[in-house]
């Protein structure tokens, strides 16, 4: 395979693949939220957009993961024009990402999709946590069970998605931050 | 951890769940509890679902006002009240949601939860 010459500053670069990463989730994220739900129950969704945050920390590491994350967060909410929707997003996403970085080193090149798991499985618990916080009812964690359901077969399917691809995806955006 | 573990620990959490989840169904009561709240004080608690005969009571506030509530089977209302506006009368009848009747000049309300009080 050619090597090619790299005639732009690896800032820019690196610049350039979380803008438009960030472009894709926000697309997948609207995407989503547009089609109409399989499941009609609050807080069960696909969560394709986590495609791209596994995607982002497997292949550029920990900071740009974060940085497309948060963008995309503030992005979806301005877009959106939820504001409640801030709380849940940013708590959800938070839990999930920790939850990523902190299994990631123990996993293998082919459990990419257990991170994919974990992180739906967070995320979930972050919600559930987020509507506890606001309306200040234990009744809230009675919806573990189902959340708990839909994110092992959610983060299933967006975990094997995301592992398919960096599987698939040649050299074409380097790890920046082997960290 | 070997992938095949992974896959059984969501397997295990997956089913686990779904048990909890079923188990969570068949205990529901479905009931609905009014209570019945005088100027912030818990006055009654009624069963909604218990109630086989109707009946009414008559709740009196500190100046001598006073709101009927009538309770029936799964569902209960203010009957009369001596307010100005009559607006907790014409509420009309709650048998569930999170909307409670409201007496304002009288600080009387009845509100329904789920479940057992």
């Amino acid at each position: 395979m050619r090597q090619e010459k790299q005639n732009t500053a690896p800032l820019t670069r690196r610049l350039t693949a979380d803008a438009m990463l960030t472009a894709l989730a926000l697309g997948l994220y609207f995407l989503e939220a547009w089609l109409p739900p399989l499941v009609p129950l609050p807080g069960v969704k696909l969560g394709l957009a986590n495609v791209i945050t596994l995607f982002a920390l497997y292949r550029l590491g920990p900071r740009d993961a974060a940085a497309i994350l948060l963008c995309r967060i503030f992005l979806a909410t301005l877009f959106g024009g939820q504001a409640i929707s801030l709380i849940f997003s940013l708590s959800g996403g938070g839990l999930a990402f920790l939850a990523m970085c902190l299994i990631k080193p123990v996993l293998g090149r082919n459990q990419i999709w257990v991170c994919g798991v974990l992180g739906a499985l967070a995320h979930n618990a972050g919600q559930i946590l987020a509507a506890w916080l606001i309306l200040k009812k234990a009744e809230v964690f009675s919806y573990l069970p189902v959340l708990i359901i839909s994110a092992i077969i959610t983060g299933l399917f967006t975990g094997i998605c995301a592992q398919e691809v960096l599987k698939r995806l040649g050299r074409g955006v380097k790890e920046q931050n082997p960290s | 951890m070997k992938t095949k573990h992974w896959i059984l620990l969501f397997a295990v959490l997956l089913g686990a769940s779904a048990l909890v989840f079923l188990w969570g169904r068949s205990q529901k009561q479905q009931g609905v509890t009014a209570r019945v709240l005088q100027d912030g004080q818990l006055l009654r608690e009624i069963r909604l679902d218990e109630i086989r005969e109707e009946f009414r009571f008559t709740v009196w506030d500190a100046d001598g006002h006073y709101n009927i509530v009538q309770v029936e089977p799964g569902r209960i209302c203010i009957r009369e009240a001596d307010c100005p506006d009559k607006l907790c009368v014409k509420q009309g009848w709650i048998s569930g949601g999170i909307i409670p009747l409201v007496c304002m000049p009288h600080k009387f309300i009845v509100q329904l939860t789920e479940g057992e009080p």
